[in-house]
């Protein structure tokens, strides 16, 4: 009796308990497509900066994915090796895999790298010495914009109340890479009774790094020869959909300048894209994909100190 | 203008004042006519007792000496010429710097009491004045030990004032004078006595900067005449020098002792002077070696210690040695430097010797040493012995000399790139190395410390590579530098590193130089007695060891490109020399040597 009265109490309690918990509401989506950086390398705060003479060091390189877009590159540590060499060989270039931030994983791909070094000595009489740890990444990368614009035939303005105007777009934040599209400037360009969009789109390199051509992104992390050199301008190659319509941009791969921006000019092909004025005016989504290769670099100083017994290294 | 007699002093009354008794004490007339008065306090109540005092003291009578007395001390410039002259005296019998100034306290004292404000007026006022210039003389001098400097400035500055207070329009001709004639001379004992304070290099510039006004206002004061300031200046010093030395500069006198204090004051002008023009002579040299392109810039090393040998604390156990004794010149030995290797400890040769005279025979204790073997940080006392018979009487210079061999390394952090990529940042308006996070973008080569230091070049970094099997490296520039007041005896090994995969075509155009890899596998080009390069280093370094700065220039190649750049987009290396040679520093001292004291008495 008194366990069915217990169970009829706690099954009614459980009736009058919707306050306690509340209902979960609609979950914020973090938008990944912001911010104007991609990999993030800096050195962990556990490696040694100051080694005594012939003492071996471990250097720690935190890399982190800002971005959108997943990073799949190569790294390599630049050493003075005359001062400090890897210990047993161990290899100085490796892959770098990186997830792009998401829904999922806001934070973006974590890693670690490691590169553990030893002293070879120093030249005689000298008490201290100061040599770089450089640490390199060159990966290739992308940059998504879902840019909206307003395609409006009616260029001469018959009809007040349109549902929107063809007015420059301006993109402030970034689209989650280093590569950024600040703004686009649609353009209706009339032949007769048809009007063809047209885009300008402003490009920019607003990350740390330094951007090379989506092709010759390997070889700003090893030695190469001239012609490979040759390509190692920041070319950026463009992509333009408009309504799953892709359209033809110029120039195409596009050169950035540093500091500055550089514009293409996107339109569609030949008979594609043509709206005559029953079209409407309405407002769509271009989407712009830039591919490209970038590259980042953080250096370490390390200090190797001589013991005032000490002579050389060897033996 | 004052008449003779008259008061003097700034703001003296023209006019002749009433009642007035020449040669007497004047009262005391608007604008302060009262000799030397010129910046008397106003003291009216100090005046009026002083006064009472007078009244109170004055004798009724006087003996035929205090009227003479009296009467001659009325006379200002009799005076003035006495109170300092007393007071020189003193200070000359019983070296009491300064004692001068308070004579003339106790003068002014007296001076009050017998004459009343009047004589109290002068007083001060001659107090004030001395005190300038004396205590500015004991001050400096006395710290340092030069007696000479403060008599020389009181004697002219006695005199400069007791005319003053005689007339002060000859006096002022007279300033003028004293200035044209002894203006090196004062202008001097200011910079010796300041040596110890300013570095040498200041003092030696105002000096410099003190003689040129002095040249100057010689002509500005007496116009054309101003040539005849240096002839008889020249002539007296000449003269006073080379030929009245002997009899009034007699040894053991104290005007001996005071010009003798003043000789080192001049022998440490002297070398004042050298150093600082010596500093003057290196960096302009430098400068021009850098401007034709022959100078490779180099740092020394932040190193707490500082590197090599060094002769310190050098002394005699007395500076007056009679002919009968021994001199017994003493110092300290200092080796600092960082362990060697075994066979490379630090041997020192110590010398001593009688400068003029090398055939003088000395003696190095420890016994029988001339040669030390210094490990890392080690003293040793050494003591040098003459016998001062076979010294001449007079001063006498020994030289103590160290030489010894010693280690002074360079290095010069390089980074290497292929010429494409730099043009390709280049073009794109980025610095190379700045897009490897490389804030030390212009590096310099840093030596170790010690006597030679060391510069090494490359040119502009990052170093271009080009295409090519054995393609053209950098060109190597080395600087040796004599930065210490010693010399080269000679280098003994040069050695040369290379990063690896490079090698050394040629040295100062002479080709065929052996070199070796060693265990970093580092290119290795050694120049010594031991190796095939030994003709070399002879012809390197034959003739140019007196020369402050030695230049030579290299020429290298890239042997093994993957090697050197060892599959990275920038290569960090450095390039290394090494110089072993042969260093002398020498330190001298002087020695007075005397008659021995049986034959004095």
């Amino acid at each position: 009796m008194r366990r069915a009265i217990l169970l009829l109490l706690v099954m009614g309690s459980c009736q009058y308990v919707p306050d306690v918990l509340p209902e979960p509401g609609p979950r914020e989506v973090p938008d990944v497509f912001t911010g104007t950086s991609a990999l993030e390398a800096r050195f962990a705060e556990g490696s040694l900066k100051e080694i005594f003479m012939c003492q071996q060091a471990d250097v720690f390189v935190e890399v982190r994915n800002r971005g959108a877009a997943r990073i799949d590159g190569e790294y390599v540590f630049i050493v003075e090796d005359q001062v400090m060499r890897p210990v047993d060989g161990q290899a100085r270039t490796g892959r770098l895999s990186l997830e792009e931030k998401s829904q999922f994983n806001p934070q973006g791909g974590f890693s670690q790298v490691k590169l553990s070094v030893e002293n070879v000595g120093l030249p005689a009489q000298l008490s201290s010495y100061a040599s770089p740890v450089i640490f390199q990444a060159c990966y290739p990368y992308a940059t998504f914009a879902s840019v909206p614009v307003c395609i409006d035939p009616d260029v001469q303005g018959v009809n007040p109340a349109k549902a929107c105007r063809a007015q420059p777009v301006s993109l402030s934040g970034g689209q989650g890479a280093p590569v950024a599209v600040t703004r686009v400037e649609p353009r209706m360009s009339v032949s007769g009774d048809v009007m063809t969009p047209l885009f300008a789109v402003y490009l920019q390199n607003r990350g740390s790094g330094r951007v090379v051509s989506a092709e010759s992104w390997a070889e700003a992390c090893k030695p190469g020869n001239d012609d490979g050199l040759k390509d190692q301008l920041p070319r950026v190659s463009v992509k333009a959909t408009l309504q799953e319509n892709e359209l033809e941009c110029r120039p195409n791969p596009v050169r950035l300048r540093v500091g500055e921006e550089a514009r293409i000019i996107c339109e569609p092909k030949e008979n594609e894209l043509e709206f005559g004025p029953q079209a409407g005016t309405f407002s769509t989504l271009l989407s712009v994909e830039l591919g490209y290769g970038y590259v980042n670099a953080a250096m370490f100083p390390v200090t190797i100190a001589r013991l005032p017994h000490q002579e050389t290294c060897e033996g | 203008m004052a008449k003779r007699g008259e008061g003097v002093g700034k703001g003296t009354s023209k006019e002749r004042a009433p009642g007035r008794v020449r040669g007497a004490i004047r009262p005391a007339a608007p604008g302060g006519p009262t000799p030397g008065a010129a910046s008397a306090p106003a003291a009216s109540s100090v005046e009026e007792a002083a006064d009472l005092l007078g009244k109170v003291f004055r004798p009724s009578k006087r003996s035929v000496g205090e009227k003479v007395a009296v009467k001659l001390w009325q006379n200002s410039f009799i005076r003035a010429v006495g109170i300092l002259g007393i007071g020189y005296v003193i200070y000359a019998l019983i070296g009491l710097l300064g004692f001068s100034a308070w004579w003339v306290l106790a003068i002014t004292v007296v001076l009050a009491v017998r004459e009343g404000a009047k004589g109290w007026k002068w007083g001060w006022d001659a107090f004030v004045k001395t005190i300038l210039g004396t205590i500015l003389g004991l001050s400096i001098a006395e710290n340092f030990g030069a007696p000479g400097m403060v008599s020389t400035l009181i004697v002219v500055f006695g005199i400069a004032m007791a005319v003053y207070a005689w007339n002060p329009d000859s006096a002022k001709k007279l300033i003028g004078a004293i200035w044209v004639l002894f203006g090196p001379v004062v202008l001097v004992i200011v910079a010796v006595s300041m040596l110890p304070l300013v570095p040498t290099f200041v003092v030696a510039t105002a000096l410099a900067v003190g003689l040129g006004v002095w040249a100057v206002s010689t002509f500005v004061i007496w116009g054309h005449y101003g040539w005849l300031a240096f002839v008889p200046y020249v002539a007296a010093y000449v003269v006073l020098t080379f030929f009245l030395y002997p009899s009034i500069f007699a040894p053991d006198t104290r005007v001996y002792e005071v010009f003798e204090g003043q000789a080192e004051r001049w022998s440490a002008v002297g070398e004042g002077v050298t150093s600082g023009w010596e500093a003057v002579t290196m960096g302009v040299e430098r400068e021009y070696h850098y401007a034709i392109g022959d100078y490779e810039r180099g740092v020394e090393e932040a190193s707490q210690k500082p590197l090599g040998v060094f002769l310190e604390d050098i002394g005699t156990t007395s500076k007056f040695i009679y002919r009968d004794d021994v001199v017994d010149v003493f110092a300290t030995l200092r080796a600092e430097s960082f362990r060697l290797a075994e066979d490379e400890l630090l041997n020192v040769n110590v010398r001593c010797y009688v400068q003029g005279d090398e055939d003088v025979p000395t003696e190095i204790r420890p016994a029988g040493s001339k040669e030390f073997t210094l490990a890392e940080y080690e003293l040793r006392d050494l003591d040098c012995l003459i016998d001062a018979e076979k010294l001449g009487l007079g001063i006498n210079t020994v030289v103590l000399e160290a030489t010894f061999d010693f280690v002074t390394s360079a290095y010069l952090k390089s980074y290497f790139m292929e010429q494409e990529r730099i043009r390709s940042f280049m073009r794109q308006g980025l610095n190379p190395l700045a897009e490897f996070d490389i804030a030390d973008q212009d590096p310099v080569a840093v030596h170790t410390r010690g006597p030679i230091g060391i510069g090494i070049g490359v040119g502009r970094q990052p170093v271009p590579l080009v295409e090519g099997e054995t393609p053209p490296g950098p060109t190597l520039g080395i600087t040796f530098e004599n930065l210490w007041r010693g010399k080269i005896n000679e280098f003994k090994k040069l050695k040369i590193i290379l990063p690896p995969g490079m090698g050394l075509q040629s040295l100062e155009s002479r080709k065929g130089i052996e070199c070796g890899k060693n265990q970093l596998g580092e290119s290795e080009c050694v120049f010594s007695e031991e190796t095939g390069n030994r003709e070399t280093l002879k012809d390197l370094t034959e003739g140019r060891l007196d020369d402050r700065i030695i230049h030579l220039r290299g020429f290298t190649q890239v042997e093994d490109r993957g090697e050197l750049m060892q599959a990275a987009p920038l290569a960090v290396r450095s390039f290394k020399v090494e110089a072993k040679y042969e260093y002398k520093i020498e330190k001298k001292i002087e020695v007075t040597v005397r008659e021995p004291r049986a034959e004095e008495e």
